[in-house]
């Protein structure tokens, strides 16, 4: 077909589309960057301008320094424990749905995809009534079964203080770090219970036949081709999936806020850099500071996944 | 101990309501090339994977060697199996697949190279052991697997389709490579094959089956010459079915009357005078001739030729409902294979050239 000289009326079938990208997207995100560099705040709020990097100097030096570095291990913390567990346990789920003698595969699948498929606001919220200290189903249940008692005495074996019961879910810092991961846990794992289940029928079952007729038994199927079969189709996705809880914001501030509050400073026990960043913004009035954490925290996430696409690229090679 | 390797006493094996495979008896003996062939869902892989112990059968026995084997695990089984996906592993390399299984059975690293290097000397691929399962041909990938399961010295190799991914040429040469293996290292194969052109060639034997049964066993020719059922004289090359009444069995030779004319064939158990039968016509034994002949003939009119190389195949209409196909050899002076549509012709055949078929046998 010969080309046609259609002037400029593709860029006005694309302009609409341009137009709000710019204006949704792009835009927003070049005022951050620049507001990065301003002291832009309450108490800047008509007169603000620019102050070059003073911003990402206070995060780094002086008494601002030692939050950021709390609030950044506690993230990194987060994240690696988040796609651990859940990759854990939606890997034994996974083996345990592979497996071909088990009787209604596809009603346990469905019921261990739900939590994936309730929004999370909802379910958070929902995990926010259950965890409740004097109302929650959760201290009831270990009340009525007598564990609370025991659990408060084992983890005061460890603590120097005694455990209050009923346990402070929400309220106290440890183990509002442990409620926070169980839920991001609970969460997460069907999309790694999928991701698992696919790899695992991605095998075809003669290359067990095939390992099995040279005496290979299960345990040894597993370590030897299961394992490294599936280590290639993961990785990507472990990668990926620690920069998706990196900025898991919902699952924290919804069921935290943050919370409870470290004395002497203003992040919270279990907040994570963006929580952070949004209750400087949106609490503390900060825009300057909360858009400089946002560049930090972009930076971090973009170098995680340029080694993502590295890796993956270079899967693509070997293979 | 007799010379059998694999012995199928009454073995059934359902799914479901469906018998995939129905009271089979089978003997492979020592060192043969044992095929057997059939369409998709005769059971012939079932049969397989009950020999390779990856399937047990609901009834009855198999022995390999003599040795009760119905419930043993199929790494307690001398066997071991050739997939038609190869099934290689596809995170190791040529020589790890090869030496999967001499690992498993704990022989020392020198142990394992002198054998894993002697195997693909066999199979041809010296020097390929730190290549990639990735990096490999379709037919590279095929030796890998049949030196991986060679290696381990099997009493049976098992072969299911294993040719059915090549293309023509390659699969041909790797027919010829097969059977070399297999007289070179005096295995048994047993070969699973839809292809009746693969079956016959290659094997020593060949069991056909059908819907669960075995309908025949027994050498390529025999099959070929002497179908016991019509599905058999159909599945394997091509067929004209004709059917006839018995006048008289006498000295082997029995009578049948075809469109009025008497016709003499070789004489078959359980046809006897007065049934109903039907003949099986190979098309390459069928002469055409413009004047009458004596023996076995019958009176036509050429309705087509299709010229197809070494042969011409004419369609001949004996009668209103039946159409024979006949193959003439095309001579360099094509004397014979030059007959016109819509010209009488004479269809002649030898005594026992045509094979008789019990009619309720076949439609069992």
């Amino acid at each position: 077909m010969r080309e046609r000289d259609s002037g400029g009326l593709p860029y006005l079938y694309l302009a609409p589309a341009l137009l709000l990208l710019a204006f949704l997207s792009l835009l927003p995100n070049l005022y951050s960057v620049w507001l990065a560099f301003t002291n832009y705040s309450l108490n800047h709020y008509s007169d603000y301008s620019f102050v070059g990097l003073r911003n990402f100097a206070r995060i780094l030096q002086g008494p601002e320094a030692a939050t950021f570095a709390r609030v950044f291990a506690w993230t990194v913390v987060w994240a690696g424990a988040s796609v651990l567990l859940s990759l854990g346990l939606g890997l034994f789920l996974a083996i345990l749905l592979n497996n071909s003698h088990l009787k209604g595969r596809t009603f346990y699948r469905t019921i261990f995809i739900l939590p994936w498929a309730i929004p999370a606001f909802i379910s958070v919220m929902m995990w926010q009534g259950l965890l409740n200290t004097e109302f929650g189903a959760i201290n009831l249940l270990l009340a009525n079964l007598g564990l609370d008692q025991a659990l408060a005495a084992v983890v005061g074996l460890f603590t120097k203080d005694p455990v209050a019961t009923p346990i402070a879910w929400l309220n106290t810092p440890g183990w509002s770090h442990i409620a926070v991961l169980a839920v991001n846990v609970w969460l997460a794992f069907p999309f790694q219970l999928t991701t698992c289940l696919g790899a695992l029928q991605s095998v075809p079952s003669d290359v067990y036949e095939a390992a099995s007729v040279d005496g290979a038994t299960a345990g040894l199927q597993f370590r030897r081709i299961t394992v490294p079969l599936l280590r290639s189709a993961l990785l990507p996705v472990l990668l990926s999936s620690f920069a998706f809880n990196f900025n898991q914001f919902a699952a924290i501030y919804l069921l935290t806020a943050g919370g409870p509050a470290v004395p002497g400073s203003e992040a919270g026990a279990t907040d994570i850099l963006i929580t952070y960043s949004y209750k400087l913004a949106f609490n503390l009035f900060q825009y300057g500071m909360a858009c400089a954490y946002a560049i930090f925290i972009f930076i971090l996430v973009a170098t995680l996944s340029g080694v993502n696409f590295k890796l993956t690229g270079a899967f693509e090679d070997a293979n | 101990m007799n010379n059998l390797v694999v012995e199928f006493r009454e073995v059934t094996r359902r799914f479901g309501n469906v018998k995939a495979v129905d009271r089979v008896d089978l003997e492979v003996q020592r060192g043969a090339f044992f095929s057997l062939l059939g369409p998709s869902g005769c059971g012939k892989t079932t049969t397989l994977r009950m020999i390779a112990g990856f399937d047990e059968p609901d009834s009855g026995c198999i022995r390999i060697n003599g040795q009760d084997v119905t419930h043993l695990a199929p790494f307690q089984r001398r066997v071991n199996t050739v997939f038609q996906n190869y099934a290689l592993f596809p995170h190791m390399d040529v020589f790890e697949n090869v030496a999967f299984g001499l690992r498993r059975r704990r022989l020392n690293l020198r142990e394992i190279r002198s054998k894993v290097e002697w195997i693909l000397g066999l199979v041809r691929l010296d020097g390929m052991g730190r290549r990639r399962i990735q990096q490999l041909s379709g037919g590279q990938q095929q030796r890998v697997a049949l030196a991986r399961a060679l290696v381990n010295e099997p009493e049976v190799l098992l072969l299911d389709e294993p040719l059915a991914a090549l293309d023509q040429k390659l699969r041909r040469d790797m027919q010829f490579e097969l059977k070399r293996l297999q007289k070179e290292l005096g295995i048994t194969f047993v070969l699973v094959t839809h292809d009746q052109e693969e079956a016959l060639t290659m094997s020593d034997s060949v069991a056909v089956m059908n819907a669960g049964r075995v309908e025949q066993i027994g050498p390529p020719r025999d099959i070929y010459d002497h179908p016991a059922t019509r599905f058999v004289a159909d599945f394997i090359g091509i067929a004209n079915f004709l059917p006839v009444k018995v006048r008289s069995v006498q000295n082997g030779r029995t009578t049948v009357v075809l469109s009025d004319r008497e016709i003499l064939v070789p004489s078959r158990k359980g046809v006897d005078a007065g049934a109903q039968a039907e003949l099986s016509l190979r098309p390459e034994r069928l002469r055409l001739t413009r004047a009458a002949e004596t023996g076995n003939c019958l009176p036509g009119t050429v309705v087509d030729s299709v010229f197809m190389g070494a042969c011409t195949r004419f369609s001949v209409r004996v009668s209103e409902d039946h159409v024979l196909l006949a193959e003439q050899q095309n001579q360099q002076h094509g004397a014979c294979a030059d007959f016109n549509p819509g010209e009488p012709v004479w269809v002649n055949w030898g005594p026992s050239s045509a094979t008789l078929l019990p009619l309720m046998h076949s439609a069992r």
